[in-house]
């Protein structure tokens, strides 16, 4: 009986882990996605509303998917209420949002860049900045569609096949 | 006693809220000065590797490294390219993108209508107009002075006895004798009601450089009256015939006329029937006449009063108050005082 009970335990925490990694896989490119999207809406205001940034990133928060759109209302927050730079502010935009550990760290790089930048660069340069980043995103995004694709069922089957094999093994 | 602490607690919030701009050992230094030297303050110049200087109405001098005032540059704080990259965050809000049009004229309006002058490397359009400005290495915050009431001494000039009409009226004098601070409250007072008890008027203001609203994103910063409409950043020539056509005034206020359309658009509004408030640079009528175009407006009668102004007893002393034809009506007394005691 106990044996059974450890074989049911060992096979579903195998397949478990399987699954939760695969789920960071298919999680990764939504979330690019979210940024991206984000980043769009940052331009339009920014371009188009001519809103200061302050206002900008609120109204981003307010219109961008979560949970992206927590990057951009702690970022909002801290220059609005706080004597901090554009780059810090940034920086505690993304310390907020560091739990969500389906990212890798470079998937950040790209804004905190525009975050150097967006303060004292004028339009025609920004949008150039914008358009780099929004390339450099979709490229993420791609190699991240790309790993989801390879990854997502190759973890899901590692999972419950490693469980299998940890069962023959110890029989 | 209660007109001269309003106006101190007005000049107090007046320069607090202009020191938000500096950075934080900067403003502590400025805060530990004496109150009246901060009452008299107007400029505060920023350039970069350069002593702080303080200017004002009798005031000159760098901000000391530990206290007060000096004259002696190597004694004073010396403003660093920190100082100057936080100077500049606060004015832009963090967006220069935001205010490149601003920067094109040399100038950003902060909250609470002070002007902010920069100065750095300027960039060109391919026509040869400035594109904008960056590298930052001047600003100059001068802090907006609103005086309600200033114009009070004027009031009985400004209308027609016989029917309480507006008179067009021209302000004359050179830079920085509180030509626009007049021009505002006579603005404010036309509006509210108060030149001319139970005469209702509508004022529209053209307002090029956003200096007599001090507008922050299209929102007037100075109390101008329930009756009056601002078009902010607005060219004035365009902008008289804009409000001429859409917002029916009795009274179009604009400040610094000096070109061929400012000539054309001033004759169109008094041909309309509505009166043009505004002012120019000259020293004296006869300079102003001299200046190309304006003799013209004088010919064609367009201002029923010329006003002159100095600085001889404080910015807004008022020299002479003179009809169409240029003849004095009213001349200062020689113990006559500027806007500090409206």
């Amino acid at each position: 009986m106990m044996k059974w009970l450890g074989v049911l335990l060992i096979l579903t925490a195998s397949t478990a882990i399987g699954f939760r990694v695969a789920a960071d896989y298919r999680k990764r490119p939504r979330l690019i996605q979210g940024i991206l999207q984000s980043l769009r809406l940052l331009r339009q205001e920014i371009e188009y509303s001519i809103q200061p940034l302050p206002q900008a990133l609120k109204s981003v928060a307010m219109r961008a998917p979560s949970p992206c759109n927590e990057w951009f209302r702690v970022a909002a927050e801290a220059l609005l209420t706080s004597d901090v730079s554009v780059e810090s502010a940034f920086h505690q935009g993304v310390d907020a949002h560091r739990d969500i550990d389906a990212l890798a760290e470079g998937d950040y790089d790209v804004m905190l860049h525009l975050a150097e930048v967006i303060a004292i660069t004028n339009r025609s340069h920004l949008t150039l900045q914008f358009d780099t980043a929004i390339l450099q995103y979709e490229g993420i995004l791609a190699v991240a569609e790309d790993k989801r694709k390879k990854n997502e069922k190759l973890w899901q089957y590692f999972g419950a096949l490693g469980g299998l094999l940890i069962i023959v093994i110890l029989i | 006693v209660q007109k001269k602490e309003a106006l101190r607690s007005s000049s107090i919030r007046m320069w607090q809220q202009a020191l938000l701009v500096c950075p934080p050992d900067i403003e502590s230094r400025i805060h530990r000065l004496p109150e009246p030297l901060l009452n008299q303050m107007e400029e505060l110049r920023f350039r970069l590797g350069q002593p702080l200087q303080v200017c004002g109405q009798e005031v000159e001098g760098f901000l000391h490294k530990t206290a007060g005032l000096t004259t002696h540059p190597e004694e004073a704080l010396v403003v660093t390219a920190e100082h100057l990259a936080r100077v500049v965050q606060v004015i832009t809000q963090s967006s220069l993108y935001a205010v490149e049009d601003e920067l094109r004229r040399g100038f950003i309006t902060m909250q609470g209508g002070h002007r902010v002058g920069v100065a750095g490397r300027v960039l060109l359009q391919e026509n040869g107009w400035v594109k904008t400005i960056r590298s930052i290495t001047s600003v100059n915050v001068r802090i907006a002075k609103e005086h309600i009431g200033a114009a009070n001494p004027l009031l009985p000039y400004l209308y027609r006895k016989l029917d309480g009409r507006p008179y067009s009226v021209l302000f004359l004098s050179s830079p920085q004798c509180g030509k626009t601070t007049l021009l505002r409250d006579v603005a404010r007072q036309w509006s509210c009601n108060r030149v001319r008890v139970g005469k209702s008027v509508k004022v529209s203001i053209i307002d090029e450089r956003s200096e007599i609203s001090g507008c922050l994103d299209g929102i007037p910063q100075f109390d101008l009256g329930p009756r009056t409409d601002v078009l902010d950043a607005c060219p004035k020539a365009e902008g008289m015939l804009m409000a001429i056509r859409s917002l029916s005034p009795d009274i179009v206020v604009t400040d610094e006329i000096g070109r061929k359309d400012d000539r054309d658009a001033v004759l169109e509004a008094t041909h309309a029937g509505v009166s043009v408030l505004t002012t120019a640079h000259a020293g004296s009528l006869q300079e102003w006449r001299n200046r190309p175009f304006m003799s013209e407006l004088f010919e064609a009668r367009a201002f029923s009063r010329y006003i002159l102004l100095s600085r001889r007893h404080g910015p807004g002393t008022v020299e002479s108050v003179l009809d169409e034809s240029g003849r004095p009506l009213m001349e200062q007394r020689a113990a006559g005082k500027g806007m500090d005691v409206p």
